[in-house]
């Protein structure tokens, strides 16, 4: 357990100290807050003209309702920028250890991959935690504005976290592979951004397939999420999939020593 | 103490290690020393538990390194060719995390980190990013991270390599300081570092090992004759000449240098011919300008026993 | 010591003269502030160069290098005015989008008039305009001549040509002749021209009153052809009802008969004989299924309508989505002038189509020139087995026989009677093509166009209408496709793959039996998740967490799919729609969906399922059929209400449906179900399959026994009931049967006294006349009412407000008491009354005037609904009675006018869903929405976008100086110098801009600090001590300054915070200044 610790300080140490932390979490914010903004700024402008016509039954007014027309949207713009963002936070987990031979250090000191592993996850996962926290205040201005319901928004948070624990997971499993950081960005982004379209190809294929194609997609799950429904088969797909991903780069990492 | 049984490594069809074998007894420092791509780094890796070996094993203070590989490791300290430092940490905030992972204690932890520095000379930049520090500092990191818990074997591969002479011997000092309290593994390629710092070379070429012994030991037994260097002025064919009919002169090597040729004469081992050669040249009336004896240097024993080509100076 | 102020004092006129000959260039106009600086500024060098002679010699540098810069800008901008002014445009577009289109031309070549095209813009001049007006005269020949004209310059003559505003053009070939227009396109002063230069005008005459298509703006009718045909300037008369006029019009050029669905008349078909023998010109386009009546007369014409619908197999259609329902035809006559312009490629659609064939003998005998101008591909057929349109049962197959027509088929021929009076006509084997759907698509409209064109005799029109982008379709068959799937997805990428790790690989030396043992942990695990994920999926539980519940289903939902999935039915539901509509719905049926395993539905979309849509007969968007099927029986129910309490009564209903009967009465000259022609009812007939009701026909009332029967059904009868009839449905409806009841005025059913007494429904004898004028819409006497006022009932709930129905020969139906379950559902206009005259009907004379005495004033309800707990001791079971005062509403020539049909359909939907119906409250997320009024936007725009993020960077900033430099002073000090050299450029800038508008505070002013801040920016750099104070006074100027010198508010904002910033940095490294005074700045240590 201590060296899991270890491992998990370094990593935090190195992720705050370094500029990577900051001009994540400062272009992620700027982001969403604008995107928040906007979003809040169209409701608005929808409540403004509901109260103006009040008088005469407005059949096409969508549904006014905070939670649906702003968080859920809010959330579901949100997880875009992530599939660009957690790749750069992932990157350097272990391609930067490779470069600069502080892997040996690591595998020549009396501690398992797995520690290693996980102590690397769990950092990288915190930070995406905190970032996903400082969006708390988006939904604090919300409350001074409105009276949202906050059910949704618990469980869209449970939902990014777990998302966010996928996400890195395959980051990881990126860094793990190669030396070189821009292609563990890459092969993250592609391999995120194909588990984010592939539910597209199943309108095309057999129904079979299709079932399965739109089952791994990882959006997909999100939605329950995101509208307030915890389902469990959602959350036991996100689990066995961060599993997977840690188990395949636990078989990366050992398979250092058969090769070279 | 560190014992090697048979350890060999193949990649495919390159064997890097071929069925090592040798011993290093406690407290004692073993110079490691061979060409670039003899194998040393493979071995050391291997000892280390970094790779696995493909046949063979090896055991530090008896823990073999491929059933208890966790005790192993938490015996050694490895300082690889290129120092495994965080750039972006401070020297301090470094070594503490390096102790926490070789499993330092916490309550010894600041003691031991405290002394290490000392040991190696890195008090004083202790809060300075290691990024920020001269490849001098940065090596000598690299030692300490070796020591921070100290260890009971310690393994340096190439330590010294990159480094200006002056730091070249601050590292020597430290290294020799250590004697006794650790069993090292020191590999280089740099000879005159094994004579003044090991007691025991193994030379090691194409992963086999050529030679082993100290230092003296090696000397003594390769040593099939003296060599006398002579710098002569007259002509070159009739000095040769003269200089070979000295009895127990048995070869004799003629290099022309600006002034007047440089003979080198190889005689019979245990004679000494100096008297009756430089009396053999007089009589002659050629100008006998030096002459001296030269001891079969370790250069020449390696050289020797790697017959490679000779490497200019 | 001289020497040294001489460079500072150069600097500082060097800057005067620049500021005064920006300004000088900025603001010609204004004379004595930019020449005093530039003038002082040339005193400042010329004093510095005497102080210090060598000055100049180190300058010499600096000034070539900045003249070289001033030559290259000055160069570009000009080569950059010339490349605008006159632009030279080549069109490499393969369509020439952007030169004139053929029909264009063709109009521009076939002008004999001479037009005049005159444009009245703004300003005189319109560059885009002129460049098109210049191409229409080069290919005019001459004929065509443009001219502009600025109306401030020129106002009588904007007068006499009657132009209102700016940018209108005139296009007149004399002073009668004159289009105006305002929309300056090609396609627009192409279409002007047309008008211009014709002068007959075609009259297009559209039948009625057989069911065809009409005009509305719904996706069936044909609103895109009329606005096409008016746009070509043709008059379409739309309402030609051959039964009354007897005759096709003179001047009718072409009678459209589109899609009639009931039989013409036989005068109708004479009259249409004689129009064509006559020289007339009909277009026909039909529809499977229907026959009209005029199949003899084609026959005359040599034209074969086959019975059948054509399949198309070649997959084309699945381009577009569609299915072997509509078929693709690519295949044109090359050499008749309808579809010579047609290039191969262009598709035309047909959904629904039926094979249209020429009899060669028949046109040889009459001598007219004819020919099959369009054909499917091979891979389709003709399928004479029409079962699988008629009745709706869920999915039947389709198959080639030996009895269907071979491929290739042919959808639409032209017969043109050369030898006779030269009649024409274009019989299409469908009427879809024309509709609002298809008519846009690819060749379609184009098609439909040339042949209306063509059988008004004006070829001149006939070409392929000026067309958007290059058309360039491409059709993959399904193998096809998965062969691009295969290549693009699988192979190359792999290939790639595998060609790096055999690269990369060579040196990093696998061993297989590492490789092996990892392969089978990673197949372990998969294994293991996989079983691991499927068991999540099954067995999961779902909690809402929302506030409003909006997504957990009520108790009543659970309890009848559990009853479903206990009585191992299974339900099946298909919702007609695209799956972009109805999100909340769809939300719902998935949530069905995880309730019970027996539950499943899908989206269909009815643009791409053809089929479907005409097998289930969907007519509405939204339309979900619910089969439940179980144990041998299929039960289906169809809703249009998209929420969970109709979907679970939907249910509800169909697991308890095999009891439900409803029984026709027979033998009393009632309405037959089964018939055909105009007054059957096999249209009602279709309908009522839809409520899985088993139908029994002719039953007698007294002899059969009735107690099996839930809804009897009497028709119009025309004799009246015996006694023991009378008294056989009163027991029925005491048990709490419900009865449906239609009577004609004249007639006695001999149920008036039961429906009196018991149930409170006075039949009225009389029959209504309405005199409201709303019949004369479609040609409708005052014999037949019309209602468009309906009540608050469940039965008249989907009737939106100004829908028609109306009743030919109607009597009134009222309810006595307004106590007890009676609505009076229908109600004519006040103008209309029951005539108690019944000669009239009876045909035996008498008139129709308004008496007060004995007939009944308007307005009169026509239909009553009753409903009435009966006395049976079944507690909860009613009895329920509609009573309409017409039969022939809902005969098949008027079921599908209108609302009549849907009116009916309700009715007995209403009377068959029996009681017990679950109310389930709709569950819809609140209403909460938010206001920010005022400034709050701005404070949101703040909070969000700038203060967080800008709190973050600023602490990640502060460790990275911690980090970046040996001390944290030394960060700060060059963020400083930054700062000051920004500032000091903003300053002269704004200084330059405030000199050329000749105020002296801003230019003068700001010059002068300009030069001091970057002065400091000087001093700081190299840590003079006269410096830090000098920062410090003008940082906390520079605070309060910011609201004079920026303009925006939120800048002014960030501004102050950074003037303040730099005050409180540059209190905090003040030691710094005292101390290294005059050093150079501390690099790195060692």
């Amino acid at each position: 357990m201590r060296n899991f610790l270890a491992i998990y300080s370094k990593e935090m140490r190195s992720y705050f100290v370094s500029p990577v932390a900051y001009v994540i979490a400062g272009v992620f914010l700027f982001l969403s807050g604008y995107l928040f903004r906007n979003i809040l700024m169209q409701f608005n402008y929808w409540c403004l003209q509901f109260s103006q016509r009040q008088q005469f039954a407005q059949a096409g007014m969508p549904n006014l309702n905070l939670n649906e027309m702003v968080v859920t949207q809010f959330f579901s713009v949100m997880d875009f920028i992530w599939l660009m963002v957690v790749p750069m936070l992932t990157m350097r987990l272990f391609a930067e250890e490779k470069k600069s031979g502080t892997i040996e250090l690591l595998m020549t000191s009396p501690i398992s991959t797995t520690q290693i592993l996980l102590g690397k996850f769990f950092a990288a996962l915190s930070l995406y935690t905190v970032i996903v926290a400082l969006t708390i205040v988006f939904c604090l201005i919300l409350e001074v504005y409105g009276d949202p319901d906050w059910g949704p928004i618990w469980s869209a948070y449970l939902g990014y976290l777990l998302l966010g624990g996928t996400f890195i997971g395959v980051g990881v499993l990126a860094s793990s592979v190669t030396e070189n950081q821009i292609v563990a960005v890459l092969l993250a982004f592609g391999t995120l951004l194909l588990l984010w379209l592939i539910d597209w190809s199943a309108s095309f294929a057999g129904p079979t397939a299709a079932k399965i194609l739109s089952y791994l997609s990882i959006i997909q799950h999100l939605q329950d999420f995101q509208r307030g429904v915890i389902d469990t088969g959602d959350v036991v797909f996100y689990l066995s999939f961060i599993f997977f991903t840690l188990f395949l780069t636990t078989r990366v990492l050992e398979s250092r020593r058969w090769r070279r | 103490m560190i014992e090697v049984r048979e350890l060999s490594k193949q990649y495919g069809d390159v064997t890097a290690v071929d069925s090592l074998s040798f011993r290093a007894e406690t407290g004692q420092i073993m110079g490691f020393l061979g060409p670039n791509g003899a194998g040393k780094t493979t071995t050391m890796r291997m000892l280390t538990c970094y790779l696995p070996p493909t046949s063979g094993t090896a055991s530090i203070d008896g823990f073999d390194i491929g059933e208890d590989s966790l005790e192993v490791r938490r015996r050694i300290g490895y300082l690889p060719e290129q120092p495994p430092l965080y750039l972006d940490m401070t020297v301090e905030a470094y070594l503490g995390f390096v102790a926490r992972i070789k499993g330092v204690p916490s309550a010894r932890l600041r003691s031991s980190l405290d002394d290490t520095m000392q040991k190696t000379g890195v008090t004083h930049v202790a809060r300075t990013v290691i990024g920020h520090l001269s490849k001098g500092y940065k090596q000598r990191v690299g030692l300490a991270q070796a020591l921070v818990h100290s260890p009971s074997v310690l393994i340096l591969d190439e330590p010294t390599v990159g480094l200006d002479p002056k730091q070249i011997i601050d590292i020597r000092e430290t290294i020799k300081s250590l004697r006794g309290e650790h069993t090292i593994i020191l590999s280089t390629h740099i000879l005159p570092e094994v004579a003044m710092t090991c007691q025991k070379v193994v030379i090691i070429n194409n992963g086999r090992i050529v030679g082993e012994g100290s230092p003296e030991s090696l000397t003594a037994q390769l040593k099939e004759g003296e060599i006398l260097r002579a710098q002569i002025a007259g002509p070159k064919e009739a000095v040769q000449a003269l200089l070979a009919s000295v009895p127990g002169v048995l070869d004799v090597q003629h290099e022309d240098a600006a002034a007047g040729g440089i003979f080198l004469v190889t005689t019979a081992p245990g004679q000494d011919v100096r008297d009756p050669l430089a009396k053999a040249v007089i009589n002659n009336g050629y100008g006998l300008r030096e002459l001296r004896s030269m001891d079969m240097s370790l250069e020449d024993i390696f050289l020797r026993l790697t017959n490679e080509e000779r490497v200019e100076a | 010591m001289m020497k040294t102020y001489a460079t500072p004092i150069s600097l500082v006129g060097a800057v005067l003269i620049i500021a005064g000959v920006l300004a000088l260039v900025l603001a010609p106009g204004m004379e004595w502030l930019p020449v005093v600086n530039a003038g002082s500024g040339l005193l400042l060098v010329a004093f510095a160069g005497i102080l210090n002679p060598d000055l100049f010699r180190h300058y010499g540098r600096w000034l070539n290098a900045f003249w070289g810069g001033i030559m290259v800008f000055a160069i570009l901008v000009m080569v950059n005015f010339l490349a605008n002014r006159y632009p030279q445009r080549l069109d490499v577009t393969e369509g020439k989008l952007h030169s004139l289109a053929p029909l264009t031309v063709q109009t521009l070549e076939a002008l004999e008039v001479d037009v005049e095209a005159i444009a009245f813009m703004e300003g005189g001049t319109n560059e885009s305009l002129r460049s098109l007006l210049e191409q229409f005269t080069v290919h005019g020949k001459g004929r065509f001549s443009y001219e502009f004209v600025d109306p401030d310059r020129d106002p009588e003559r904007t007068r006499d040509y009657g132009v209102r505003n700016y940018n209108t053009l005139v296009i007149g070939a004399g002073p009668d002749t004159r289009q105006r227009l305002t929309e300056l396109t090609e396609k627009e002063i192409t279409n002007a021209l047309l008008k211009v230069a014709r002068n007959r005008r075609e009259v297009v005459y559209v039948s009625v009153g057989h069911g065809e298509r009409g005009f509305s703006d719904n996706e069936h009718d044909m609103k895109p052809l009329l606005e096409r045909l008016q746009e070509i300037d043709y008059a379409v008369r739309d309402s030609l009802f051959l039964a009354r006029e007897g005759e096709v019009p003179q001047d009718c050029s072409a009678l459209l008969i589109a899609g009639p669905r009931s039989g013409f008349l036989p005068t109708e078909v004479d009259a249409v004989r004689r129009y064509l023998a006559r020289g007339g010109a009909v277009f026909l386009l039909l529809e499977p299924l229907y026959t009209t009546g005029l199949e003899e007369l084609l026959g005359e014409w040599g034209v074969e309508i086959g019975d059948d619908f054509v399949i198309d197999t070649s997959g084309i259609g699945s381009l577009f989505g569609l299915d072997f329902t509509i078929p693709v035809a690519t295949k044109y006559d090359a050499k008749h002038p309808i579809t010579r312009q047609h290039r191969s490629g262009v598709m035309t659609f047909y959904e629904l189509v039926r094979s249209v064939r020429l009899d060669s003998t028949a046109i040889a005998t009459i001598g007219a020139d004819a020919a099959v101008l369009v054909t499917t591909s091979e891979a389709s057929w003709g399928e004479t087995d029409l079962s699988v349109l008629r009745e709706s049962g869920g999915e039947q197959t389709v198959s080639l026989d030996d009895n269907d027509l071979q491929g290739p088929v042919g959808l639409a021929v032209a017969v043109h009677d050369t030898a006779g009076a030269g009649g024409r006509l274009v019989v299409f084997g469908d009427s879809d093509i024309a509709t609002g759907r298809y008519f846009g698509l690819q060749g379609n409209g184009d098609f439909v166009l040339n042949a209306l064109s063509w059988l008004a005799e004006d070829e001149s029109l006939i070409s392929i209408r000026p067309r958007e982008a290059g058309y360039r379709p491409i059709a993959l068959t399904e193998g096809q496709s998965d062969w691009v799937f295969w290549i693009t997805v699988i192979l190359y990428p792999g290939a790639v793959a595998v060609l790096g790790f055999v690269v990369v690989s060579r040196k990093g030396r696998w061993s297989v039996k590492d490789l092996a043992a990892a392969g089978l942990g990673v197949a372990l695990s998969l294994g293991v998740l996989a079983s691991l994920n499927y068991l999540g999926d099954r067995y999961h539980l779902r909690v809402d967490v929302t506030e409003d519940g909006v997504y957990t289903l009520s108790t009543e939902t659970r309890q009848v799919l559990q009853q479903a999935e206990a009585e191992g039915k299974l339900i099946h539901v298909k919702t007609f729609m695209s799956d972009l509509e109805g999100g909340r719905y769809q939300d719902v049926m998935k949530e069905f969906g995880y309730i019970t395993p027996n539950f499943e539905h899908d989206i269909v979309d009815p643009q791409k399922e053809a089929l479907q849509v005409r097998q289930y007969d969907v007519r509405e968007r939204g339309t979900s059929i619910i089969e439940v099927s179980g144990d041998g029986t299929v039960a289906t129910e169809r809703i249009t209400a998209q929420s969970e309490g109709a979907l679970t009564n939907a249910i509800r209903r169909a697991l308890v449906a095999d009891e439900r009967v409803m029984a026709f009465t027979g033998g009393h000259g009632e309405g037959e179900l089964t018939s055909v022609d105009g007054d059957g009812f096999s249209i009602f007939n279709g309908r009522l399959k839809e409520l899985n009701l088993e139908i029994e026909t002719n039953v007698k009332l007294g002899k059969d026994p009735l107690d099996h029967v839930s809804l009897l059904a009497i028709l119009g009868p025309k004799t009246e009931f015996s006694a023991q009839a009378v008294d056989a449905v009163r027991q029925y409806l005491h048990r709490g049967g419900d009865l449906l009841l239609m009577v004609d005025p004249a007639t006695v059913s001999g149920l008036e006294d039961l429906l009196r007494d018991d149930y409170d429904i006075d039949i009225g004898d009389n029959f209504i006349v309405d005199l409201s004028g709303l019949g004369k819409l479609f040609g409708a006497d005052v014999s037949v009412p019309v209602v468009i006022s309906y009540a608050d009932h469940p039965i008249t709930e989907g009737m939106t407000r100004g829908t028609m129905s109306f009743f030919p020969w109607a009597r009134s139906v009222a309810a006595t008491s307004r106590v007890g379950g009676a609505t009076e559902l229908l109600h004519t206009d006040r103008n209309a009354w029951g005539e108690s005259d019944l000669g009239v009907v009876r045909g035996d004379g008498g008139e129709v005037d308004y008496d007060a005495d004995s007939d009944y004033p308007g307005p009169l309800s026509l239909a009553v609904a009753v409903t009435v707990d009966a006395d049976s001791a079944a507690e909860g079971e009613s009895t329920r009675i509609v009573v309409f005062g017409d039969t022939d509403f809902a005969s098949n020539q008027y079921f599908g006018q209108q609302a009549n049909g849907e009116l009916l359909a309700s009715a007995v939907r209403w009377l068959a869903e029996g009681e017990g119906n679950l109310d389930i409250p709709v569950r819809e997320p609140r209403f909460n929405p938010i206001n920010l009024v005022g400034n709050a936007g701005s404070t949101v725009l703040w909070l969000s976008v700038f203060v967080l993020p800008f709190a973050v960077a600023l602490s990640g900033f502060v460790i990275m100086l911690r980090r970046g430099y040996a001390t944290y002073s030394s960060g700060f000090v060059s963020w400083l110098v930054y700062n000051f050299v920004a500032i000091a450029i903003y300053y002269f800038i704004v200084a330059v801009i405030g000199a050329s508008e000749g105020s002296i505070l801003r230019g003068e002013g700001l010059l002068l600090l300009a030069m001091l801040c970057a002065g400091i920016a000087h001093g700081l750099f190299y840590r003079r001590s006269l410096a830090w104070p000098l920062a410090l006074a003008t940082a906390v100027a520079n605070a309060g300054l910011s609201f004079v010198v920026i303009p925006e508010d939120t800048l002014q904002f960030v501004f102050t915070a950074l003037s303040i910033a730099n005050v409180c940095i540059l209190v905090w490294i003040r030691q710094d200044f005292q101390s290294a005074a005059g050093t150079e700045p501390t690099s790195v240590p060692a």
